[in-house]
């Protein structure tokens, strides 16, 4: 497993894989409530699939172009990370989106939600585990 | 929920995790030397048409239901796509990996039960 971690601090710290994930899951977040936000303000009576109806909202474009910024951010965590890895630990979003669909759009979380929040953070925990310990000592 | 709800919901995850495999695929063709660039342009393609598809098919869905209904459909996410990533891309997944998504999986099943 060595061989295909990177270093913790590369040549640029701003190209760091884990910071530039770090800003991935802060960006997906902020457009995934923008978007939603925008999506309730103007939903149709009836069911359109392709969703094209949300399209004259600013929030909508807004959290469209998060998406774009974050997929930059994506692209510079996938130079470096496994897909795999990159990925499973990008589902931090589980976490984050239910948790600012409470603070912010009131939606509720139930107890057996708030389990499964925490399964997902166990989760995270048991891969990101072996990543650290692995940087702490090269 | 009504099938065509439902397969749609699978199909948007099954689209996300090929758009996925796509880019790093991508990646993975730059990073060659020399680069494999036709490569890099085709997989790069698709990447942003399966995820121009994606966008538009999760916004109909943001239209119709809670977002935290509608964000645990991506639990099956992490299973498909380490699995697509062990097949198609060759990494090597460790035990403890394993044991990690399956949890991440069960737990955002969990987080979409209500």
């Amino acid at each position: 497993m060595l061989d295909v971690l990177p270093p913790l601090f590369p040549v640029s710290r701003l190209l760091n894989p884990y910071l530039q994930l770090f800003l991935t899951v802060v960006l997906v977040t902020i457009a995934e409530i923008l978007l939603k936000q925008g999506a309730m303000a103007s939903a149709p009576a009836s069911v359109d699939w392709l969703g094209l109806s949300s399209l004259p909202s600013r929030r909508v474009w807004v959290g469209a172009a998060l998406l774009v910024l974050s997929s930059g951010t994506w692209i510079l965590v996938l130079r470096v990370l496994p897909l795999y890895l990159a990925f499973t630990l990008s589902s931090v979003v589980h976490v984050t989106i239910p948790v600012c669909s409470w603070l912010v759009l009131g939606e509720q979380i139930h107890p057996v939600r708030w389990t499964g929040i925490a399964l997902v953070l166990a989760g995270i925990w048991i891969i990101a585990r072996p990543v650290s310990r692995v940087e702490e000592h090269p | 929920m009504s099938g065509t709800l439902l397969s749609l919901l699978i199909g948007c995850q099954v689209l996300l995790v090929v758009s996925q495999l796509f880019l790093k695929h991508a990646m993975n063709l730059a990073g060659r030397t020399p680069p494999a660039r036709a490569g890099v342009v085709l997989f790069g393609g698709l990447f942003v048409a399966a995820m121009t598809l994606w966008f538009l098919l999760w916004m109909g869905f943001l239209q119709v239901m809670p977002l935290s209904q509608v964000l645990p459909w991506e639990g099956l996410s992490p299973v498909l796509l380490v699995i697509g990533a062990a097949v198609f891309l060759r990494e090597k997944i460790s035990r403890e990996a394993w044991i990690g998504i399956s949890l991440i999986s069960a737990g955002v099943v969990l987080v979409s039960v209500s």
